[in-house]
């Protein structure tokens, strides 16, 4: 190696230079700069020690301790935060070496050895109950990377141990010198040095009983046996509160993947199949039956048979992916569906080309769908993609609600935006019962063997009911954004929840920042500000006929959630070899009495506002005081309805 | 139809009416002679015995040390020298900060620090990346008064939108940026070292802004070696700034 000596190089160069100047070139960013630390300064250099500091462990891990202590260490260590942390391992092996089974064994050994020992018999049991949940979790854990579910008395095992150890807690003894951040700091002596999180054993405690409620309910998604009952469990899970922490929520999604079959049940193209069938092809010959290949049921057409073989590897992975945003936070969820809607926007334009080579080659006689209307063809590959995209649609607005993203001024318009893209979703689904209707008739009309035909009637009574279902659900949403869209119109026009003309921007540029995420949809086409304002303020109709159309709106609301909750969640039969067959009904129905819950205070709220009308002091008052009660706040009902706290009347 | 900004869609892509210029000069609500880059007066605080001061090159030896304890002071973040200089040096003019000319020392009381680049090829952002108030000093409008001022040259400088992030905990922050004209974009689940998730905010300068195309995603290993250990940088990157954000007062 060739050495030489800058120095005098580098003083001549920078003697002109001042102080705070940067010499850096075009490929320094804020990256480089964030991932600069300062040696000596002990908020960013992990090895930087106060005087008489040393780097070292204090704590002696072969020291005696005392049972006391052995009792407060145990439930520190409970007390970990739960994150994904695979990247703050710092590449460090968490004793991968190590079977299961021989850990296992280990605790099973020191628990006979603390039955066996000396020590005061209330301390035994505390030390005991530790060690025994510690042996139970990492059975549950080995369960569950085979994709077992757990028996359930091994959860109830659990939970009764877990309340054991919160009862024993007391006899602890700290040793506060064992949990510091200097491991972590030795580690990663190049990235400052973390704050150490601290978290209540109360907290601890009901994290863990969460937790281990969650991962043993988690298994019930595999009893559905369709891809919409999947979905729907999927969704029930994502939405339950509190949201299941990450690691219930990593097993959720091993489910969509391990050993490449969906829910541990069918291959992904398959489960696409199975969802387009029940959907918009029933009884299609357009659809495989099972390990077939096109060419033999597409009409024994070589060009159908590679379009659908190229819709099918296109788009199985866009499908299973809408299931993947499902288990990832709620904050990742939302910007997620906004990518993904985009996308499929993009390939349902594409689809529509494959729909139109299949109406060709299958000689498919167009029909008027509407009375009156031109003669239209049921292009049922992308009306599928629609169906999925408008839910999409739906649900990131609704998780706007959620995670407060929406400033209040802004409510009106969001309840608004959400009940016209329902009502778009529900002609869509209209639309496809149409077609659907159709078919039903060909069916039954036609000459196949019995055996068949039955199997086609299903097919096409099981999209039928489908096509119900959904639409039972979105009325509802509709019914009752439309409701919600009443009231802070009206709410707005009292002076309550008015934007005060900020000094900066403009409505209009505000409404381009909250509709981007929709703007590059091609359909729904999203509106013009001006004609936004114009479907929201409904300026030329007056506060009371409003009231009275929201009041027709909030009854007929409560109706369609009342509907909704006595339909099943699944439309297909459910597996039953886990004991907890109740709780995604038992989910489902308590978030549809929340949103029960919300109609009915929606149509007490379009009531009061109705009394107030002409109370000028009452509006004065609510400018004042009228809140937004956040999720988890009495008066929230539901995470996508937010009512207001208002003054009473 | 020249005169608005409406969307339509012809197969399938986006396509943007033609403005002109009288269209895209940004909107000003309030009903003033001042021009757009100016409009933060109408808001701006003078309390007795502050001054507020634009940042130069010069004044760093008195005046960065001060930033630095006041924004460490309320920051579990670490910021090295290099983040402070990375701003400081590129964009001087958008620094503004506050003193009291009551102290012996003309002591700096408020700050807040600010960038202006293109965003992913797309549109020029203005980023406001640390504010900061000396306690005791809060309730003045200090705040308030130097976003404005740093959100008027952004203004004149061309900006096409101005971004930041916040603590969700921090009520304070929020209510002043919303009052401004911002609106939360998304939210940042467990953005800070400290667990606390962020909201995004964003205000638009210009109309057409969203429909400015702009780059893909930046790829996460373009990462210096040692912001490749860190969660908090990789995850969540859809953008740049997302490494990086104050919005304390």
């Amino acid at each position: 190696m060739i050495t030489h000596d800058i120095t005098a190089q580098f003083h001549s160069a920078t003697r002109h230079v001042t102080a705070g100047t940067l010499v850096k070139d075009d490929h320094f960013s804020l990256f480089e700069a964030v991932g600069a630390l300062e040696i000596g300064d002990p908020k960013m250099d992990s090895g930087c020690l106060e005087p008489g500091e040393s780097l070292d462990q204090e704590f002696d891990v072969t020291k005696d301790i005392l049972p006391e202590e052995l009792i407060w260490l145990m439930d520190g260590l409970l007390n970990r935060e739960e994150e994904d942390f695979t990247t703050q391992l710092f590449n460090r092996e968490l004793l991968h070496k190590f079977a299961g089974e021989s850990i296992s064994q280990i605790a099973f050994e020191a628990l006979i050895a603390v039955g066996e020992s000396q020590i005061n018999p209330q301390l035994k049991d505390a030390i005991s109950a530790r060690l025994g949940f510690r042996h139970e979790v990492l059975g549950m854990l080995m369960k569950h990377t085979n994709s077992e579910a757990p028996p359930s008395s091994h959860t109830t095992t659990m939970h009764q141990s877990l309340d054991a150890q919160q009862k024993s807690q007391p006899l602890s003894k700290p040793v506060s010198e064992a949990f510091s951040t200097k491991l972590q700091r030795r580690l990663a002596s190049t990235v400052p040095p973390r704050p150490m999180v601290t978290v209540s054993m109360d907290q601890a405690w009901n994290f863990w009983h969460q937790m281990l409620d969650d991962c043993s309910n988690i298994f019930s998604v595999r009893q559905a046996t369709h891809s919409q009952d999947l979905y729907i469990a999927y969704q029930i899970f994502a939405y339950s509160s509190p949201q299941p922490s990450t690691y219930p929520r990593a097993l959720l999604q091993m489910f969509l993947t391990n050993e490449n079959l969906v829910g541990s049940r069918i291959e992904p193209s398959y489960f696409l199949e199975e969802d387009i069938r029940s959907l918009t092809l029933p009884a299609s010959q357009l659809l495989r039956v099972a390990n077939g290949t096109y060419g033999r049921f597409c009409h024994g057409n070589q060009r159908v048979a590679d379009t659908m073989q190229e819709f099918i590897d296109r788009f199985e992975h866009n499908f299973v992916n809408l299931y993947r945003a499902l288990c990832l936070n709620s904050c990742r969820m939302r910007r997620t569906f906004c990518h993904a809607l985009l996308e499929w926007d993009n390939l349902q334009a594409q689809v529509e080309e494959l729909d139109a080579i299949i109406q060709e080659a299958v000689h498919e006689q167009p029909t008027p769908y509407l009375p009156g209307s031109p003669p239209t063809f049921s292009f049922s590959l992308s009306s599928w993609i629609y169906h999925h995209k408008l839910n999409v649609l739906q649900l990131t607005i609704q998780m706007g609600f959620e995670l407060a993203i929406y400033a209040p001024h802004e409510l009106a318009g969001m309840y608004w935006y959400l009940s016209s893209i329902c009502d778009i979703h529900l002609s869509h689904l209209e639309r496809i019962s149409h077609f659907v209707t159709a078919k039903d008739t060909e069916v039954k009309r036609s000459k196949m063997t019995p055996a068949v035909k039955e199997k086609a009637i299903k097919e096409c009574k099981d999209a039928l009911d489908r096509l119900y279902k959904q639409y039972a659900w979105i009325k509802a949403t509709q019914l009752l954004a439309g409701t919600m869209h009443g009231i802070f119109v009206v709410l707005q026009r009292y002076g309550v929840f008015v934007n005060q003309q900020p000094l900066y921007s403009s409505d209009m540029m505000r409404y381009e920042i909250r509709m981007k995420p929709f703007l590059g949809l091609s359909i729904p086409e999203p509106l013009s500000h001006d004609d936004s304002e114009r479907e929201v303020q409904m300026q030329n109709i007056d506060t009371e006929e409003i009231l009275d159309q929201v009041t027709g709106f909030s009854a007929d609301a409560k109706k369609a959630w009342e509907e909704v909750s006595k339909t099943t969640w699944n439309m297909f039969p459910i597996t039953n070899d886990v004991n907890h067959a109740s709780v995604l009904t038992e989910r489902r129905t308590a978030d549809l009495k929340d949103c029960l819950k919300a109609a009915i205070a929606a149509s007490l709220c379009v009531l009061s506002l109705k009394k107030v009308l002409k109370n000028d002091a009452w509006k004065e008052k609510a400018q004042k005081e009228a809140r937004l009660p956040a999720p988890g706040v009495k008066g929230r009902w539901h995470r996508w309805w937010i009512l207001p706290a208002l003054p009473p009347v | 139809m020249a005169g608005t900004v409406r969307m339509q869609t012809s197969n399938g892509r986006l396509v943007r009416h033609a403005m002109n210029d009288e269209e895209r000069r940004p909107l000003t609500p309030t009903p003033t002679n001042l021009p757009a880059s100016e409009i933060g007066k109408l808001i701006q605080t003078s309390p007795p015995d502050i001054a507020y001061i634009q940042y130069d090159i010069s004044l760093e030896p008195k005046y960065l040390p001060q930033m630095r304890a006041l924004i460490a002071k309320d920051l579990s973040e670490p910021y090295s020298i290099y983040v402070y200089r990375y701003f400081l040096y590129q964009w001087p003019e958008l620094c503004f900060f506050a003193i009291d000319t009551s102290t012996p020392d003309r002591d700096l009381v408020a700050v807040v620090i600010c960038k202006l680049e293109k965003h992913r090829c797309g549109p020029l952002r203005g980023y406001i990346a640390m504010l900061a108030t000396q306690e005791g000093y809060r309730g003045k409008g200090l705040a308030r008064t130097l976003v404005s001022k740093g959100i008027d040259l952004m203004i004149a400088k061309d900006a096409d939108e101005i971004a930041l992030e916040t603590e969700e905990t921090n009520v304070a922050a929020m209510k002043l940026y919303e009052s401004l004209g911002f609106l939360r974009s998304k939210k940042l689940h467990r953005y800070y070292l400290n667990g606390n998730s962020a909201y995004r905010l964003l205000l638009y300068l210009k109309p057409g802004v969203a429909s400015i195309p702009m780059d893909e995603y930046v790829d996460p290993y373009e990462l210096p070696p040692s912001a490749q250990d860190d969660p908090m940088l990789v995850q969540g990157l859809e953008d740049r700034e997302e490494l990086f954000s104050r919005g304390i007062v």
